[in-house]
């Protein structure tokens, strides 16, 4: 078994894949009950636009992803604070729009389809030691974050009114938690790709809502079901042969489905 | 002792073209407590929301604690608690502890992370509602009354001079209202809380309360309880059967619920099982 770790690019995916697994319900365990489950797809297709326009401009396609989903992730929240829209009417206008302009500049591009298909799907097993030294001080600094304004998010997540009214400075705090958001799917891309990228933020959240019965619970075993689907969709993909993003939300779907059934059981 | 919490001078305030509120003067003195009644759409919630901060800034002036409302920062010292504060969409597992440990998030900074201090006062704050062998129960498995007590519990976690309450009874059992306004009455007389209590229905709180403000887009009636005459309800109430009831007066909640008058709007479903 232990013979997964004796290839380079297994160990950098476990090691990327943790780093991923740590942060995306880190984020998740705020935007599900913030009925914002679908803002991971949403951003996530903003980014797509955004890397078909860094192929088409010839600029790094990361830093592009990031800059779109950033603005992106400003015009949800103004939209929705201004009570203009819904926060899932925003999101899936974000998301079709993404995802037609990525496609569009990427054509124009002339890129193949290959090359966007990494994006789409995520590409796990090509991470290199410089992605990941990068994507750890990043990562922890979004943890940090929310380590630090757990309370006035929590607050502001589960009655928003009453925070506002103590004092609570919920449009800021809103304001940077889309934007903590949009830098965790980012990084998120990575690992199991712009489509599927809610599975890795929600997913684990909604299975751990299935059992735990307080917030410290909840979180925790998040952080649990999040970092077992990962080393169990690497560890089936290996042995599969199976692309790995697609095996990782396969395996989060199972923890979610177990934690349902055992829910009903008892 | 006579230092006024809240002054009001001159407010008008409208949603567009529609007034809801009409030159309103009104001060509240620490220590009080006034329960502020009216038909619904009477602009009770609205002033509480001004008062908040809540709301674009109206017409008039707003003092709390003496200073002006736009320049008032001490926010930590006003608690609310709103109607129907958990909503039923929001399934979430959060313990009655984890609910009142946010009342503390005004208190806390950046760089005033949790102390002893902290959990001291969420604990007293659980006692003072009778909740302490509640805290480790998620807040989804409590009764209505009990969850109330809970949002009592988490601002007064916060430490609050002046309490603002807009109907927090609402959905809950006579019984465990009759019980939430004898708390109110205790909080209000043995620790000096200064409360402003909102109720579509003068017969539950009249016995709690110190002051009656009347209000229908402008005040009817300020002063105590007893003296708040007959006619003025019936104007308040457009109409509606009032009567006598030793420590005041009541509107008949059941012809209040069955007989809207045009112009207001009729009271919720909900609100009626519990009075009617």
């Amino acid at each position: 078994m232990l013979e997964i770790f004796d290839y380079e690019f297994m160990r950098l995916a476990f090691l990327g894949g943790t780093v991923i697994a740590i942060l995306a319900p880190t984020i998740g365990i705020f935007l599900v009950p913030r009925r914002y489950a679908l803002i991971g797809d949403g951003l996530g297709h903003i980014a797509f636009g955004g890397i078909g326009l860094a192929l088409f401009l010839k600029f790094d396609p990361t830093a592009m992803a990031l800059g779109t989903s950033v603005l992106a992730a400003l015009g949800i929240e103004r939209l929705r604070a201004a009570g203009r829209l819904s926060g899932d009417v925003a999101i899936a206008l974000f998301l079709s729009g993404g995802l037609a302009l990525g496609l569009i500049f990427a054509r124009l591009a002339r890129r193949s389809t290959d090359q966007l298909w990494t994006y789409l799907f995520g590409s796990i097993l090509t991470l290199k030691m410089e992605d990941i030294l990068l994507m750890i001080p990043v990562a922890l600094l979004v943890i940090a974050t929310v380590f630090l304004l757990r309370r006035e998010l929590l607050y502001s997540t589960l009655d928003e009114e009453t925070a506002r009214a103590s004092g609570i400075a919920v449009n800021k705090i809103n304001l940077l938690f889309v934007l903590l958001t949009a830098v965790t799917i980012v990084l998120s891309m990575s690992i199991v790709g712009l489509l599927l990228i809610s599975a890795l933020v929600v997913l684990p959240v909604a299975a751990a809502l299935q059992r735990a019965r307080s917030v410290r619970q909840a979180y925790l075993l998040a952080l649990f079901a999040s970092l077992l689907s990962v080393y169990l969709g690497l560890i089936g993909a290996y042995y599969l042969n199976t692309p790995p993003g697609p095996t990782i939300v396969l395996s989060a779907l199972g923890i979610f489905g177990a934690l349902s059934l055992w829910r009903r059981a008892s | 002792m006579c230092i006024a919490i809240v002054e009001i001078e001159n407010l008008s305030f409208g949603y567009g073209a529609e007034p809801v509120l009409e030159n309103l003067s009104l001060s509240v003195q620490r220590g009080a407590l006034l329960g502020l009644i009216g038909p619904n759409g009477g602009g009770k919630t609205t002033l509480l929301k001004l008062v908040l901060g809540l709301l674009p800034a109206p017409s008039g002036r707003i003092r709390l604690f003496g200073q002006p409302l736009e320049s008032f920062k001490e926010r930590a010292k006003i608690g609310y608690v709103r109607q129907r504060a958990l909503s039923l969409e929001q399934r979430f597992p959060v313990t009655v502890e984890e609910m009142v440990s946010l009342g503390r998030s005004p208190r806390l900074s950046r760089w005033r992370p949790w102390s002893s201090e902290d959990t001291r006062a969420v604990r007293a704050a659980m006692r003072a509602v009778e909740i302490e062998e509640l805290r480790s129960r998620s807040v989804w498995e409590l009764s209505g009354g009990q969850q109330q007590r809970v949002f009592l519990a988490r601002v007064l976690a916060q430490e609050p001079e002046l309490l603002l309450l807009d109907e927090p009874t609402t959905a809950v059992d006579p019984k465990a209202e009759a019980e939430f306004y004898m708390l109110l009455e205790k909080l209000n007389r043995e620790h000096g809380l200064t409360v402003i209590l909102v109720s579509h229905d003068i017969e539950t709180i009249a016995q709690q309360v110190t002051k009656i403000a009347c209000l229908n887009k402008r005040l009817l009636y300020y002063g105590v309880p007893e003296e708040c005459a007959h006619p003025l309800l019936e104007e308040l109430y457009a109409g509606k059967r009032v009567l006598h009831h030793g420590h005041g007066w009541t509107i008949s909640p059941s012809l209040l619920l069955s007989q809207p008058s045009p112009g207001l709007r009729p009271p919720s479903p909900s609100q009626g099982e519990g009075t009617g």
